[in-house]
C-alpha cells in the first residue's frame, strides 16, 4: 500500500500557501512594533547592587494579610510571570487577592562575579524578606520559588524557618539525579571549576544553548517552520515574540554562585544527602516544617516531574501537598487555563493557612 | 514616524513566480539530483533582496524562520521526486524500494555537505558547539577549524614535530606558551570534529527511524497527508535519536570532553593576551578580577555593618520601649515606657534573643574597634 496519501500537485499548492504566508509574514514581523512584557503595575520598594525587590499593585479590596514573595532563577528574566495582559501569573494572584512581591536579579556584571549562593540566598534573599516583614509589621512571610529559585527558596527556609509562614515551590528540582533529568546528565563531566576560572561570568548564550540542546530539532528547527502557520494572526505572532523575546533575554550567570550550584545540585546531589553548604551552614531539608505547596509540570523536560516530587521524602512538613499541571516547564506561563488553575489553588492554600 | 515597511514582494509577485516555475518544475523535473534546491535558491534570492532593502531588526527572527523553510523546501523537492516515482510504481515492493533509494540518496547528501546547501540548518544541533564557541571567541577563529581540518597528514606530522620541539632564548616561556595554545586548539578541535561526527551519524539514524517508520505505514492504517505531516516525522525520528542517545554516558562524556577542551584552549589562549596586554601596561583581566573581588569584598562588608547598625537601631528601640528593672526568681517586673510596674511572666525565648542580639552587638563593637586601630 502507498503510504503517502497526496500527490505531487498536493505538495506544490502546501509550499505555495506556505510561500504567500512567509512572503506576507515579512510584512507583519516588520509591522509588530516594540515588544513590550511585564504590564502589572509595581513599584520598587528595595534596590541593591542589580537587584530590586518589586511590589505589586493590588487589584482587589480583599487581600490576603501575608505578603507572598516571589523568587525566581538567575536564569532568564522574572518577567515571563508577567509576560502580558491576556498571561500574567501575577494579575492572576492579585486577582484572588494575594499581596504579591518579586525580586529581579537583574543583569549580573563583571564585578558580580564573586558573589556565592551564600550571598544570594543569606544576603539578597534575606534583606528582601526583612524588607517585607518591616514594611508589612510582620515576622515572616508566604515564600514562592520558581525553578532555581524554589530551590533557593528551599535552602532559605531550612536555614530560617522562622521567616517563612508557608512555602509554595514550582517546578522545582530537588533529586538531580533522578533518571530523566537530562540537564545533569550533560553537565555530569565538566569541569566547572576550569569554565569559572576561564570565563568568570557564565555567558547568558552558553546556557540558552544548552537548554536549546535538550530538544534541538524541535526547539531550533520546527518551532519557526509552525510559525509560518501563525505569521499572519498579529496576536499569536506577538505572543510568539514575546516568549522569543524572553528565550533570549539570558543574562550571564555569576561564575562562583554557578560553580556552587552545578557542583553541590546537579553533580554531587547534595540538597537531598542533607549537605549542601550554604555559607557556613548546611541546608537540611528535614528541617522544613512548614506547610508546603509543590507544584510541577508533567511534561516538564528541564526538571522532570520525578525531581520535583522528590521533595515530600525530605522534608518534615505534616502538612505537604501537591500539584501537578499539564504542559512543559514554561507552561505555566503561557497557558492562560493553567495560570488559572494554578493562581486559584495557590490563593486558597494560602488563605487557608494564614 | 510610520512603523511600516513596504517590502518588494507585498504583493506576492515572487510567490506567483514561483507557483509558475513549480508547474514547469513538475514537467520537466526528471530523477537527477536536485542537491541546489530550487526552492531553497529561490527563497535565498528573494530574501537577498527584501534584507537589503529592509533592515529591521525582526529579521532575525525571519532569518531563523527562512534558514528552517530551507529545509522544509530540500525536503518538499526531495519528496516531490519521491511521490512522482511512487505514482509510476505497481507494487508494494517498488514503491518500498523506491523509498529505501530516496532515503539512500538523502544520506549521500547528508554525508556529502555539498556546499550548494547548508546541513547545519539541516541538523540543528550540530550548531550548538558553534554556538558555544561564538559566545566565547573572536569571530575570526572560526576561519582557522576548517583551514586546520584540511590538513593532510603530512603537515600534521610537520606541526606535531615542531610542537615537541624546546623553546629557547629570552622567548622561551612565551614560545612554551604559544605551544600549549596550539596543542590545546588540536585537542579542542579533534573533540569538535568527534561531536560533528557523532551528530551526523544520529542525524542519520533519525532518517533511518523516518524510513522504517514511512514503510511500516504500507502495513498499517497510517498514512501521510501532507508535506509538514513529512517534516514533522523528520523532527520526530531525529528528536528520537537524539534523546536517546544524551540519555547514555557517552554523551555526558563528549560533551565533557568537548567542553572541557574549549575551556582549556580559551584559557591558554587568554593566557598570551594577557601577557601582550601586560606588556603593554594595559588593564589585563587578571588585575581586573583583583579589583573586583577587593569590590566584592568591600560590598560584603558594608552589607555586614549594614546589618550590625540595624541590629543596634533595633536593640535601642527595643532598650527604649522594654526597660527590666530587676529580676525576682522566675518573674521579671517590667517597665513599659516607664509608665506602669507590672508583673509579667517572662518569655524566656524572648529574654534569650534578646540577650544573643545584644552579645552580637557588643562583638560588633570590637570589631569596629580593631579596625580603627
Amino acid at each position: 500500500m502507498n503510504p503517502f496519501n497526496l500527490i505531487l500537485e498536493d505538495i506544490v499548492n502546501e509550499i505555495h500557501e506556505f510561500n504567500i504566508k512567509l512572503a506576507k509574514g515579512y510584512k507583519s514581523l516588520s509591522d509588530l512594533g516594540e515588544i513590550q512584557v511585564g504590564v502589572s503595575e509595581k513599584e520598587a520598594v528595595h534596590q541593591e547592587d542589580n537587584v530590586v525587590l518589586y511590589h505589586f499593585k493590588s487589584r482587589t479590596k480583599n487581600q490576603n494579610p501575608i505578603p507572598l514573595l516571589i523568587v525566581y532563577a538567575l536564569v532568564n528574566r522574572p518577567y515571563i510571570v508577567d509576560l502580558h495582559e491576556e498571561c500574567s501569573i501575577i494579575q492572576e494572584l492579585l486577582d484572588e487577592g494575594v499581596d504579591v512581591y518579586l525580586i529581579d536579579w537583574g543583569y549580573p556584571v563583571g564585578a558580580d562575579k564573586y558573589l556565592t549562593l551564600d550571598d544570594y540566598i543569606n544576603g539578597y534573599i534575606d534583606r528582601c524578606v526583612d524588607v517585607i516583614c518591616e514594611k508589612c509589621n510582620r515576622e515572616n512571610i508566604n515564600l514562592l520559588g520558581i525553578c532555581q529559585g524554589g530551590v533557593f527558596s528551599l535552602c532559605y527556609t531550612a536555614l530560617n524557618p522562622k521567616k517563612v509562614k508557608n512555602l509554595i515551590t514550582t517546578t522545582t528540582p530537588v533529586d538531580f539525579h533522578t533518571k530523566q533529568d537530562l540537564l545533569s546528565h550533560i553537565v555530569k563531566k565538566i569541569d566547572i571549576d576550569k569554565m569559572v576560572d576561564t570565563l568568570g561570568n557564565i555567558p547568558g548564550e552558553v546556557l540558552n544553548v544548552i537548554f536549546l540542546s535538550l530538544k534541538p530539532y524541535t526547539l531550533m528547527g520546527q518551532k519557526y517552520v509552525s510559525l509560518v502557520k501563525i505569521l499572519d494572526d498579529k496576536e499569536k505572532l506577538m505572543n510568539f515574540m514575546r516568549m522569543e523575546k524572553w528565550i533570549f533575554d539570558t543574562p550571564d550567570l555569576v561564575g562562583e554562585a554557578y560553580r556552587e550550584f552545578i557542583k553541590q545540585f546537579y553533580q554531587q546531589n547534595r540538597l537531598i544527602k542533607g549537605t549542601v553548604k550554604i555559607g557556613d551552614n548546611i541546608v537540611d531539608l528535614s528541617k522544613i516544617i512548614i506547610p508546603t505547596l509543590n507544584i510541577y509540570a508533567r511534561d516538564d523536560h528541564l526538571v522532570p516531574p520525578d525531581a520535583s516530587i522528590a521533595l515530600e521524602s525530605y522534608i518534615n512538613s505534616q502538612d505537604y501537598q501537591s500539584l501537578e499541571f499539564p504542559g512543559g516547564h514554561i507552561g505555566i506561563y503561557v497557558s492562560r487555563k493553567v495560570q488559572n488553575i494554578i493562581s486559584q489553588n495557590v490563593a486558597v492554600w494560602l488563605e487557608n493557612r494564614n | 514616524m510610520s512603523k511600516k515597511y513596504r517590502t518588494p514582494f507585498e504583493d506576492l509577485g515572487w510567490s506567483e513566480m514561483q507557483k509558475k516555475y513549480l508547474d514547469a518544475f513538475k514537467i520537466f523535473k526528471s530523477s537527477e539530483s536536485v542537491m541546489n534546491s530550487s526552492w531553497v535558491n529561490e527563497m535565498d534570492e528573494w530574501w537577498k533582496s527584501a534584507n537589503n532593502k529592509n533592515s529591521h531588526r525582526s529579521s532575525s527572527i525571519f532569518d531563523r524562520v527562512l534558514e528552517q523553510a530551507n529545509v522544509y523546501y530540500f525536503m518538499s523537492e526531495q519528496f516531490s521526486i519521491l511521490l512522482n516515482e511512487i505514482n509510476h510504481s505497481n507494487n508494494d515492493e517498488q514503491i518500498q524500494d523506491i523509498i529505501n533509494k530516496k532515503f539512500k540518496e538523502i544520506e549521500s547528501y547528508l554525508s556529502s555537505c555539498d556546499d550548494s546547501f547548508d546541513w547545519s540548518d539541516f541538523l540543528a544541533s550540530h550548531e550548538v558547539p558553534n554556538d558555544l564557541m561564538r559566545s566565547m571567541f573572536d569571530n575570526s577563529i572560526f576561519n582557522h577549524i576548517q583551514l586546520l581540518n584540511e590538513l593532510n597528514p603530512d603537515l600534521e606530522r610537520l606541526v606535531q614535530e615542531i610542537l615537541s620541539i624546546s623553546g629557547l632564548g629570552y622567548s622561551r616561556e612565551a614560545q612554551e606558551k604559544l605551544k600549549e595554545a596550539i596543542k590545546s586548539w588540536r585537542d579542542f578541535q579533534s573533540n569538535f570534529n568527534e561531536y560533528q561526527s557523532v551528530m551526523m551519524h544520529l542525524s542519520k539514524k533519525g532518517l533511518e527511524l523516518m524510513r522504517n517508520h514511512i514503510i511500516s505505514m504500507q502495513t498499517g492504517d497510517e498514512s501521510i497527508n501532507s508535506m509538514l505531516q513529512i517534516y514533522n516525522l523528520w523532527i520526530e525520528s531525529n528528536e528520537k535519536v537524539y534523546g536517546d542517545y544524551v540519555c547514555k554516558d557517552e554523551y555526558s562524556e563528549l560533551m565533557g570532553r568537548l567542553m572541557n577542551s574549549m575551556m582549556a584552549f580559551k584559557k591558554k589562549s587568554d593566557e598570551i593576551i594577557e601577557d601582550t596586554l601586560s606588556a603593554l601596561h594595559l588593564p589585563t583581566t587578571k588585575a581586573m578580577n583583583e579589583l573586583e573581588q577587593r569590590h566584592y569584598l568591600l560590598r560584603k562588608q558594608v552589607n555586614e555593618m549594614r546589618a550590625e547598625i540595624n541590629n543596634l537601631k533595633k536593640n535601642i528601640k527595643q532598650d527604649n520601649s522594654i526597660v527590666p528593672v530587676f529580676k525576682k526568681g522566675s518573674k521579671t517586673i517590667l517597665r513599659s515606657e516607664g509608665k506602669v510596674n507590672k508583673k509579667v511572666t517572662p518569655k524566656t525565648s524572648n529574654i534569650v534573643e534578646r540577650k544573643q542580639v545584644n552579645k552580637k552587638s557588643v562583638s560588633n563593637v570590637k570589631t569596629i574597634k580593631k579596625k580603627n586601630k
